[in-house]
C-alpha cells in the first residue's frame, strides 16, 4: 500500500451510490478518495470499505450540497483530515457529482416552490458553493469534473416533468464553462461531463415504468454502466497524459438523435 | 491509465505529417499495428511507419488518395489480406486552400470538399466491412473536424463547409452504426502547430485569443483521438469533441 501523502487526492460528492459510488471505487485505485454523502451514511461507509479492501485509501464526509453550513463543515473536516502530513492540504480532482431529482413525476408547474428550490439549492447553487469552498485547495494541474446530465442539453429527454432537473444542471454547466475560461491560464481544468441514461438506482426510481422504451430509444440500445462512466472520469482526471478537453457527452449517441428523441415515451 | 492497443489494427489517413503523424505515433506507442496512409509524401510516411515500429507498435506505409474510391478499395483489400480486418479508423487526411470567397476559384472549392469530405465518405465506405465483428472488441472511428466548423472566420468558406460536413457525417453515421456497437466521434482542434496551419496562425496572438494562452500541439490532439478510440470512451458516440485551448 502506498504511504499516506503520496497519492493524489480526489473528492467525490454524492459518492454513496450510482455514478459517484462507481467513481469513488475506481478512483480508489489511483487516488486517495474522499467521498461525501447526504443521507446514505451506511452506503458511504460501505464504499469506503470497498476501496480499502482493494488496498486503497478512502474516507467518508457528510455534506448536504443544499446547505452552505454543511459545505463549510465538510471543507473544515477535509482540511483537518490532512493535518500532520508532510505537505499542505490539497485537492487534485473534484468530482462534482451530488445531485437531486426531486419528485420527477410532477410537471414543474405543479411542483411546490420548496421542492423546486431544493433541487436548485443542490444541483445549481450547491455545486457552485462546493467549488467555491474547495477552490483554494485545487492545485494548478487540478481537475474539476462536473457531472451534468443529458437532461441539460435536451431539456426534458422526452419526458415533460424533467425540466426542473435539466434546467438546474444546465446552470451548473454554464458556471463551469465560465470558470474553465477563468482558470485555464492557471492550469486548473473544468470538464463538463454529460452522461446519458446510466443504469443506477435514480434511473430505476424515475423511469421504472418505461425502462424498456427508453432503452430502445438509445442508439447504442443500452444504458450506460456506472463503471464505464467511472472509467471515463478516471481518464479525465488522470494527468498521465492530460486530456485537453472541456466537455464530453457519454450518452450512447442519444444527443444526436434529433427528432427521434421526442418520440421517447411519455 | 492508458488502455493498451496491442492486437488492434488502425488506419490513419494522411499519416505522414502533422496531426495524422502524431496519431500514428500515439497509437504505435500503445502497441497498435498502424497503417500510415499517405498520398504524396512517401518518404515521410515510411519514416513515420518506422517510428511506430520503434515505439512498440507495427507500422506500415500505404499510398492512396482518400477521395478515390478505387484507391480506397485497393487499400481495404490490402488491409484485409495482411491484417484480416480493421479496429480503428482515423479519418485525418485534409487540405486547405484558403481564399476570400470573391477570389475563390472553383477548383479550390472542389479540391477541399473532395479531400476533406468525400475522402471521409470514400475511406469509411471502403473500410467499414472490415470493421464489423472484430475479435478484440467493437471497432471505432474518429474523424478530424476543426474549430472552423463551428466558429466563423474569414477566408475559410471551403474548409469550414467541408468540416461542417464532417461533423454532420459523424453524427449521422454514429446513429447508423450504434446498433453494431461501432462508435463514431470527431475531434475538432483549434489552433494547432502544424505546417498546414502555419499561415493561418501568423495573424493570431494566442495570449489574447486562447484561454490557455498557447497553441495546441499535434500530440495533444492525438491523445484525444486515442482516448475516443479506446474503451475509456465506451459510451461516447456521435460526439464532436473540441480541443481548442478553451475557445468556445
Amino acid at each position: 500500500m502506498t504511504s499516506e501523502g503520496d497519492l493524489p487526492i480526489a473528492l467525490v460528492t454524492g459518492g454513496s451510490s450510482g455514478i459517484g459510488r462507481a467513481c469513488a471505487i475506481r478512483l480508489g485505485e489511483t487516488h486517495e478518495v474522499w467521498l461525501t454523502y447526504h443521507r446514505g451514511q451506511a452506503a458511504a461507509e460501505a464504499v469506503v470499505e470497498a476501496v480499502r479492501r482493494r488496498g486503497g485509501r478512502a474516507s467518508a464526509l457528510p455534506l448536504d450540497a443544499g446547505d452552505a453550513g454543511s459545505i463549510r463543515a465538510a471543507h473544515a473536516r477535509f482540511v483537518r483530515g490532512q493535518e500532520g502530513r508532510s505537505r499542505p492540504p490539497r485537492l487534485d480532482a473534484l468530482i462534482a457529482n451530488a445531485g437531486t431529482f426531486g419528485d420527477g413525476y410532477r410537471f414543474f408547474i405543479d411542483m411546490e416552490e420548496e421542492e423546486w428550490d431544493a433541487v436548485w439549492a443542490t444541483n445549481a447553487i450547491g455545486v457552485i458553493r462546493v467549488f467555491k469552498a474547495f477552490r483554494d485547495l485545487l492545485l494548478p494541474g487540478g481537475t474539476v469534473v462536473n457531472v451534468s446530465t443529458i437532461s441539460a442539453p435536451l431539456g426534458a429527454i422526452g419526458y415533460k416533468s424533467h425540466g426542473h432537473y435539466g434546467a438546474s444542471k444546465a446552470a451548473a454547466d454554464a458556471f463551469f464553462d465560465a470558470i474553465g475560461d477563468r482558470y485555464a491560464g492557471e492550469g486548473l481544468r473544468c470538464v463538463n461531463l454529460v452522461p446519458g441514461l446510466i443504469d443506477t438506482r435514480m434511473l430505476h426510481d424515475h423511469f421504472a415504468h418505461e425502462l424498456e422504451a427508453y432503452r430502445a430509444a438509445i442508439p447504442m440500445q443500452r444504458f450506460g454502466e456506472p463503471e464505464e462512466i467511472a472509467r471515463l472520469i478516471a481518464r479525465l482526471v488522470s494527468a498521465d497524459p492530460r486530456l485537453p478537453i472541456r466537455r464530453i457527452a457519454a450518452d450512447g449517441g442519444w444527443l444526436q438523435k434529433g427528432w427521434e428523441r421526442i418520440q421517447a415515451p411519455h | 491509465m492508458e488502455t493498451t492497443m496491442k492486437d488492434r489494427v488502425a488506419l490513419v489517413t494522411g499519416g505522414s505529417r502533422g496531426i495524422g503523424r502524431a496519431c500514428c505515433l500515439e497509437l504505435g506507442r500503445r502497441g497498435a499495428t498502424v497503417i500510415v496512409n499517405y498520398n504524396a509524401q512517401r518518404a515521410q510516411a515510411e519514416a513515420v511507419a518506422a517510428e511506430v515500429s520503434e515505439l512498440g507498435g507495427r507500422g506500415f506505409a500505404h499510398q492512396g488518395d482518400v477521395a478515390a474510391v478505387k484507391d480506397m478499395a485497393a487499400l481495404a483489400a490490402r488491409i484485409e489480406k495482411d491484417f484480416d480486418g480493421l479496429d480503428y479508423l482515423v479519418n485525418n487526411a485534409g487540405v486547405i486552400r484558403d481564399q476570400l470567397l470573391l477570389e475563390l476559384e472553383e477548383e479550390d472549392w472542389d479540391e477541399v470538399l473532395r479531400v476533406n469530405l468525400k475522402g471521409v465518405y470514400a475511406c469509411t465506405r471502403a473500410m467499414l466491412p472490415l470493421m464489423l465483428g472484430r475479435p478484440s472488441g467493437p471497432a471505432a472511428i474518429v474523424n478530424l473536424s476543426s474549430i472552423a466548423s463551428s466558429v466563423g472566420s474569414k477566408g475559410h468558406v471551403n474548409y469550414a463547409a467541408s468540416k461542417g460536413g464532417v461533423d454532420a457525417f459523424t453524427k449521422a453515421l454514429a446513429i447508423e452504426l450504434a446498433p453494431k456497437k461501432i462508435r463514431v466521434n470527431a475531434v475538432a482542434p483549434g489552433y494547432v502547430e502544424t505546417e498546414m496551419a502555419k499561415e493561418v496562425m501568423q495573424d493570431i496572438d494566442p495570449r489574447q485569443k486562447i484561454p490557455l494562452r498557447r497553441f495546441g500541439s499535434t500530440q495533444e490532439i492525438a491523445r484525444v483521438v486515442a482516448f475516443l478510440l479506446s474503451d475509456a470512451a465506451s459510451y461516447v458516440t456521435g460526439e464532436i469533441v473540441r480541443v481548442t485551448g478553451g475557445i468556445q
